[in-house]
């Protein structure tokens, strides 16, 4: 007989049935329903009514049928709170049973048992299961101290617990101390206030490392990924870290070569005055790194997202194992997808012969993206390798002259790019790209083609004829295919005056009277009004040099990268995105970066490469300002000062001045020409920051605002003094929601009796360091005079983002499972307005009423909002109509935020 | 960590679901059946995130294993354990099938249970889980029997249990060899490797320690200057005692391999599972000599007919005999007729395939053969263009393209009396095609 | 011997009597449930849940249920009604406080259907501490005098002395078999 039979009982009666065999005497016939009833649950079948029959089934000395019965419970309990306390005193039981191997099963199960009313009965047995003489039951018990903390973290801290599996870390058995340490790194990460509750010192550190020799592959990855979060005091101790650790490099499992990889990049840093080292462990990772390689599909994809960090972070580590990134044949497509990433950042001088023959040979394969991306890769190659950029040029001819739709397309986008990185070099190929000009279908092959047509309209014949017949589409092309148009259409004409005028009419006529695309409007009245006013000026503008784009492209951005490196081999490497991105709540952990270089790391660092935009910001392109630079950068630059006055002259001196430059287009252009923009949050008067007296002459008054998703600082410079004030610049000290600002101060020169608006758009994503109040944020303000300090505090209500809407019942949960500890009680007073135009100011200040409800004559409004650091808070608003005072109850596992959020709702309520 | 397991028939059906975390709800099981069995593109990705929920999959013989979190996770230890499970699976009741895993599922959750703890794998080496996941209900161990099984689960040496006794010490080493080959139809060699593993299978009593030695380049010369470790200096020319040396890019061990002694010593010492295990697997890069050779030359004569004529030529001593040579020639997908012609062994047409099969049994040294072939074509809309996938061929020869030697084998054990000598150690050699592919 | 009479009563497919052990918590159930089954006095601990063993009296095989007594544990008592033989009811005897819950909770019980051919043996436990309840004044404070239809039988007992069990489980032998 088999077992495969219990997947196949579906008749009615069944759990009838099945409740009088588990009733039976016979151990047999227990047995067999006991499979029958987890087999329906694998199935998904509800069987919890059978809760009461099979946990009388669990004292039993079949270890089999125990397991079986322990395995329904970890499932149903939770539905049948009150009942599995039934099960306690087995469990108890079992955990003082002779047999350790019983001792351990319980253990391990009690705590997977997430009832309140049991957990309390789980600590006693634990302290003892801690204490086993057994290793088994030992390692058992320290993942359990874990479970445990996930279901009550204040028990955990509490009960001794963090102090008995500290001391587990010492314990003679490695697989012990690797449990123990898989255990802590978790409490320490999901940690409640942020911070590691257990800190890792040199002797414990020294005890991993003996561990590590002699426990199972996984405890290895477990210590190792701990190490990974240690900071060694200085680079003596990291060498020596380094030095046990490099052996792990020939362990067979992969996980084991990637955390220990890890590791020694991270450590790397601190070393990096230590050349010698630095090229010594250079050296050696190669080899492992390669031959991850030749691992099962799954685990070479893992090996190979990795390997494009280390890539990018250290080129030299791999530079010349390029061949082994070619792509095979029968390859999974996403381990060429991947491989064909290496292969560019690989390329080089050296190698891009057999580079170049290789993506010719993949541009024919049959998958669509892995062809596009060959094209794009030789493109790439031309860029990166000079001396290579003819051949690429002409194997891309090649590849157009197949014919094959989406190559041609492909081809058109990276020839765009090739022409703005060598002018006036390749244009004779002009007329080849233009034959395709028909079957080009896609917005990012017909824009870049619009692009080419209009940069070279002076060489190309017919510039204008081509530019026309796109126009009488206008309305159905793709917006960024419209803009394109737009700016090719004044480009030509700036190019020929002449003959071009009604064309250029044409299009500023289309984009500012028939489109509904604000950014294609705004774009097309800055022309206009550009054009009407001063041409040289339009001409100066439009036709601007361009800055050269860089050899390297799709790199990640420097502060990711550090952070990605530090998560080698986890989700987060796979994904390139911090842990944030995808995981909820405090389980992302605190965000890691690397340790800063050694002193002596005064190595000529090559200059941080610009990014080339993508479409989306193709109108900072247009205006030549750099984006896609690093922030902060405070420093105005030369473009936009132009561009800045320029507008002021051509608007005839307008009140308004041009907004920060990353404001995004919509801010800028909106700005200027005082588009309505979405209804703005909640906006307190704005404060003296900083007095003249203390500012030597400078008044600055200012206040905060959220438009659009981004908050902002709105500020205006006074100058009290008797001079013009120049040089403007901005810093904001580290603080606790990472707020820093993006681009920097619009203001120029302030002459004597003036003001000027400053407004500075901020970004969240910054370094963070814990304030007190919470929202404090120092400012330092710098000019010709002096630099200048103030601190302010921000309106959390400014970062409260969009997406703070839970659903109802994730609220409800939650709501439940934040412990009555995270609880805070605040009185409003004064409180004007009902619940209904209470809860629509809420909703303009991201604060989302998840439901509305009326008991006793008391309106209960429930919210919830997300701030900009992923901390999610609940609330409970309790309105009587006709009397002042409200009661708001918060709730959030963070609830150091709540006197802020109390401040916020003040202000709100009032305004 | 590993918030749960699921394994699904090739229908999306549940056969086994364990959740660990309590984050990962039923609606996870659904939302891979969903996303990924029944997506209607092709998965382009092992790893696939559905609303922040992670799912890490493989794909064996039409049985689906996903493994699922919420967490920032290791992924490449979740999909090593994912691989390790298939192996343990195996190692118990053999293939993975549809059928074996309903027929096991009593024990496939007590061995989830044993092997992954909270989403924390645990130990799962297969040897030491066999003594007490048995499916026998409780053999009413003896405390001593008991402790011995948690001492093995967690001790230092978890793959060897004490008290093993043989009458004959035996043991086997299989050095295994994959040759892999990229070559351009010109005849370049554009990326060759070869993957090599050492089996070993071992039949000894007590807790030998085992040294072996292998003629790796840099162990002969760290031999030569007596634990000079890695001193840079290679001008000592260890081919001088007239020994051919490979040059391994890389290796790694079993866990029983004591790998801070590899580092700094550069030898080779371990205590081995009783029975067999993978001892090492390294990679070469360097002075492979490449068994066959196939030179294709391809005709497309007019847009119906196509002429293949392809040469295989064998590089190995002319005493030694290559043996299950196959070469596997793409044809177009509209080809309506094959005509062949072989010097020796046998060639079919398989339409299923879309690939001439060329079967030879035996072959020995520096000889040389050839097939041509007149392929018929369809007429066909000429917009899909044939891609022309390279030949691939599979062979099997009796020694190690790369160059590995075993020197030696030794064990010790101290505590009973059988010495080195009494142990008979067989010692053979293998090499297999691995991507073995040519372009044409 | 014991094991080759229950061979052979295992043969007939003669089933184990199935036997509960109720009462308040802290009566001493779990107390007298290991003094049936391994004949010593053992430390116990408050039975948040159940204990169940296999008990051997004078040849008799018992499958032995001892439930747990606190309040959130008593309404849980009817899952275990079904097919039982015989209800071990303890009461402490000492606890006068509590005696007309313990009434209350034995009335409640006796009503219900599942439980009416069950044999019930009462045994007022704890008679070696000071000041307890007589044996008559425990029958009396449960209303014993009020039942009809029931075999039943209450006995004085302490069960750390060892002291009265044996008589009860004597006379629940006898009633059990006689039943047949």
């Amino acid at each position: 007989m088999t077992d495969s039979r219990y997947f196949t009982t579906t008749k009615k009666g069944e759990i009838f049935e099945l409740k009088s065999e588990l009733n039976s005497d016979k151990k047999e016939k227990k047995k067999e329903a006991v499979k029958k009833v987890i087999a329906s649950m694998t199935v998904g079948k509800d069987v919890s009514a059978l809760f009461p029959d099979v946990v009388n089934c669990m004292q039993t000395d079949n270890l089999e049928l125990k397991k079986l019965v322990y395995l329904y419970l970890m499932n149903y309990a939770k539905s049948q709170p009150d009942m599995a306390i039934m099960a306690v005193n087995t469990f108890v039981k079992d955990c003082e049973d002779s047999n350790p191997l019983i001792r351990a099963l319980a253990v391990r199960t009690m705590g997977c048992i997430r009832v309140d009313k049991i957990t309390e009965y789980l600590c006693e047995p634990l302290r003892k299961c801690l204490k086993d003489e057994d290793p088994y039951v030992r390692k058992t018990a320290a993942v359990c101290v874990a479970k445990l903390y996930d279901i009550s973290s204040s028990m955990v801290e509490d009960q001794g617990f963090l102090d008995q599996l500290k001391d587990l870390l010492s314990d003679s058995n490695p697989m012990v101390v690797a449990n123990a340490v898989a255990a802590l790194s978790e409490i320490n990460e999901a940690s409640v206030s942020g911070q590691p509750l257990v800190e890792m010192n040199a002797p414990t550190i020294n005890k991993l490392l003996t561990a590590l020799n002699e426990c199972t592959e996984w405890g290895q990855v477990f210590i190792l990924d701990a190490l990974s979060n240690y900071a060694p005091r200085d680079a003596r101790e990291a060498h020596s870290i380094c030095e046990r650790i490099t052996p792990r490099l020939a362990h067979a499992n992969a996980a084991v070569v990637l955390s220990a990889v890890k590791v020694l990049m991270k450590l790397m840093e601190m070393v990096s005055s230590d050349t010698e080292l630095v090229s010594t462990l250079s050296r050696k990772l190669a080899p492992p790194l390669v031959t991850l390689l030749s691992a099962e599909p799954e685990v070479q994809y893992v090996a190979l997202r990795n390997i494009n960090l280390v890539v990018q972070k250290r080129p030299d580590i791999l530079k010349h194992e390029m061949k082994v990134f070619f792509v095979k044949y029968n390859d999974p497509i996403y381990v060429k997808l991947e491989k064909l990433d290496i292969m560019i950042r690989l390329a080089s001088q050296a190698n891009i012969a057999q580079v170049l023959g290789e993506l010719k040979e993949y541009a024919t394969e049959v998958d669509v993206d892995f062809v596009r991306k060959a094209v794009r890769a030789i493109g790439r190659c031309a860029i990166k390798v000079e001396p290579s950029a003819e051949r690429c040029v002409s194997t891309l001819l090649e590849l157009i002259q197949t014919k094959v739709n989406y190559v041609v397309q492909e081809a058109i986008v990276v020839i765009k790019d090739i022409f703005r990185k060598y002018p006036n070099k390749y244009e004779s190929i002009i007329s080849t790209l233009c034959e395709n000009l028909d079957t080009l279908d896609e917005p990012e092959a017909r824009a870049s083609m619009v692009w080419i047509v209009g940069e070279y309209a002076e060489r190309i014949d017919n510039a204008d004829e081509l530019l026309d017949s796109f126009l009488e589409g206008f309305h159905d092309e793709n917006a960024q295919v419209q803009l394109q148009l737009l700016t090719a259409v004044v480009k030509l004409f700036l190019k020929r005056p002449a003959d071009t005028q009604e064309l250029v009419q044409h299009v500023l006529s289309l984009a500012t009277q028939d489109s509904d695309n604000p950014d294609l409007r705004d774009r097309g009245f800055i022309y206009w009004r550009l054009l009407s006013t001063d041409p040289a000026a339009a001409k100066e503008v439009v036709l601007a040099d361009k800055p050269l784009i860089s050899e390297e492209t799709d790199l990640l951005e420097p502060t990711l990268l550090d952070e990605l490196i530090c998560h080698i081999s986890s989700l987060a490497s796979v994904y390139h995105k911090p842990p944030t991105a995808f995981v909820e709540g405090r389980g992302a952990g605190v965000r890691k970066s690397l340790p800063a270089r050694g002193a002596a790391a005064d190595e000529p660092h090559a200059p941080q490469p610009t990014v080339i935009p993508n479409q989306e910001s193709l109108i900072g392109d247009l205006l030549s300002m750099d984006i896609g630079g690093p922030p902060p950068a405070p420093a105005p630059s030369s473009n936009l000062d132009l561009l800045a006055g320029g507008l002021d002259v051509l608007l005839g001196g307008g009140p308004e001045p041009a907004a920060g430059a990353s404001s995004g287009t919509t801010g800028l252009l909106g700005d200027i020409f005082g588009v309505a923009a979405a209804p703005a949050c909640y906006v307190s008067p704005k404060q003296c920051w900083l007095p003249a007296d203390k500012g030597k002459g400078l008044e600055i008054w200012g206040t905060f605002i959220r438009q659009n998703g981004q908050p902002r600082m709105e500020m205006t410079f006074t100058n009290k003094a008797m001079q013009a004030m120049s040089g403007f610049a901005i810093q904001l000290n580290k603080n606790s929601f990472g707020v820093y600002p993006v681009g920097g101060l619009s203001v120029g020169v302030l002459s004597a009796g003036t003001s000027a608006e400053a407004p500075l758009a901020l970004a969240t994503t910054g370094p963070v360091q814990r304030m007190e109040p919470l929202n404090n944020l120092q400012v330092a303000i710098k000019n010709n005079v002096d630099v200048f300090y103030f601190a302010c505090l921000i309106p959390a209500h400014i970062l409260f983002t969009e997406d703070g809407q839970l659903d109802k019942r994730v609220f409800l949960t939650t709501w439940k499972e934040i412990p009555a500890a995270n609880e805070v009680q605040h009185t409003l007073s004064n409180v004007v307005g009902n619940a209904d135009t209470i809860a629509q100011k809420m909703t303009l200040n991201n604060i989302f009423t998840i439901a509305k409800r009326n008991v006793e004559g008391q309106d209960m409004l429930y919210q919830s909002l997300k701030l900009t650091n992923n901390i999610w808070v609940l609330l409970e608003l309790k309105l009587q109509p006709g009397n002042p005072e409200a009661t708001l109850s918060l709730k959030s596992r963070t609830v150091e935020v709540a006197t802020c959020i109390f401040q916020a709702y003040e202000a709100i309520i009032k305004s | 960590m590993i918030g749960g397991l699921f394994v699904y028939n090739h229908k999306g059906e549940v056969l086994i679901s364990r959740v660990y975390r309590d984050d990962i709800g039923r609606n996870a099981v659904d939302a891979f059946r969903v996303n990924v069995i029944h997506a209607r593109q092709q998965v382009r990705s092992p790893v696939t995130n559905i609303a922040r929920t992670s799912f890490f999959h493989i794909k064996r013989a039409n049985i689906w294993l996903a493994a699922v979190t919420k967490q920032n996770v290791n992924a490449a230890m979740v999909f090593e354990f994912l691989l390790k499970i298939i192996d343990v699976m195996q190692s118990y009741f053999g293939k993975i099938s549809e059928e074996n895993i309903k027929n096991n599922f009593v024990l496939i959750y007590e061995l989830l249970d044993e092997i992954l703890d909270f989403g924390y794998p645990q130990n799962s080496d297969t040897g030491v889980l066999k003594t007490f996941i048995t499916q026998q209900g409780i053999k009413s161990a003896s405390k001593e029997e008991q402790a011995q099984i948690t001492s093995q689960v967690t001790g230092q040496i978890g793959w060897r249990r004490e008290g093993i006794k043989y009458r004959r010490n035996e043991l086997f080493l299989d050095v295994l060899e994959y040759v892999n080959l990229l070559m351009s139809p010109q005849g370049q060699v554009l990326s060759a490797h070869v993957a090599g593993k050492v089996v070993m299978k071992s039949y000894l009593s007590g807790m030998p320690e085992c040294k072996f030695g292998i003629n790796d380049k840099i162990v002969m010369e760290a031999k030569g200057k007596g634990n000079g470790g890695i001193s840079g200096n290679t001008d000592s020319d260890p081919a001088r005692s007239g020994k051919p040396v490979v040059v391994i890019d890389d290796c790694q061990f079993h866990q029983c391999v004591k790998l801070s002694k590899f580092e700094t010593e550069h030898s080779i010492s371990f205590i081995p599972p009783d029975g067999e295990f993978e001892l090492m697997r390294y990679r070469t890069t360097k002075d492979i000599s490449l068994p066959f050779r196939v030179i294709p030359l391809v005709r497309e004569v007019g847009r119906t007919k196509m002429e293949v004529k392809v040469v295989l030529k064998s590089n190995f001593k002319p005493s030694l005999l290559g043996q299950k040579i196959e070469v596997k020639i793409p044809t177009p997908l509209n080809t309506s007729g094959v005509q062949l012609i072989c010097l020796k062994g046998k060639a079919k047409y398989k339409a299923s395939e879309n690939a001439i099969v060329w079967k030879i049994k035996r072959m020995a040294g520096m000889k040389e053969t050839q097939l041509s072939a007149e392929i018929e074509l369809l007429e066909t809309d000429t917009k899909k263009k044939w891609t022309r996938p390279p030949i691939s061929m599979g062979f099997e020869v009796p020694f190690a393209p790369s160059g590995f030697k075993v020197r030696y084998l030794k064990v010790f054990e101290p505590k009973l009396n059988y010495s080195d000598h009494d142990v008979i150690k067989w010692v053979r050699y293998i090499g297999r095609s691995g991507l073995y592919e040519t372009r044409c | 011997m014991g094991g080759l009479f229950s061979y052979f009563r295992g043969l007939l497919g003669a089933r184990e009597m199935r036997i509960l052990i109720l009462g308040l918590d802290g009566a001493g159930k779990t107390t007298i449930l290991y003094k049936l089954q391994v004949g010593e006095v053992v430390t116990t601990i408050p039975t948040i849940g159940f204990n169940v063993e296999q008990v051997t009296y004078k040849n008799l095989k018992f499958q032995v249920w001892d439930l747990g007594g606190q309040t959130s544990i008593r309404p849980y008592w009817r899952c275990y009604y079904g097919n039982t033989d015989a209800i071990i009811y303890v009461v402490d005897s000492a606890d006068r406080d509590r005696i007309g819950i313990s009434k209350d909770e034995l009335v409640h019980m006796l009503r219900e259907e599942e439980l009416s051919n069950a044999i019930l043996v009462v045994l007022a436990n704890k008679q070696d501490m000071a000041g307890c309840l007589t044996v008559a004044e425990v029958h009396q404070a449960l209303g014993l005098d009020a039942l009809r239809d029931r075999t039943f039988q209450i006995f004085k007992t302490s069960a750390v002395r060892g002291e009265g069990l044996d008589q009860a489980m004597d006379w629940l032998s006898n009633a059990l078999q006689a039943r047949k």
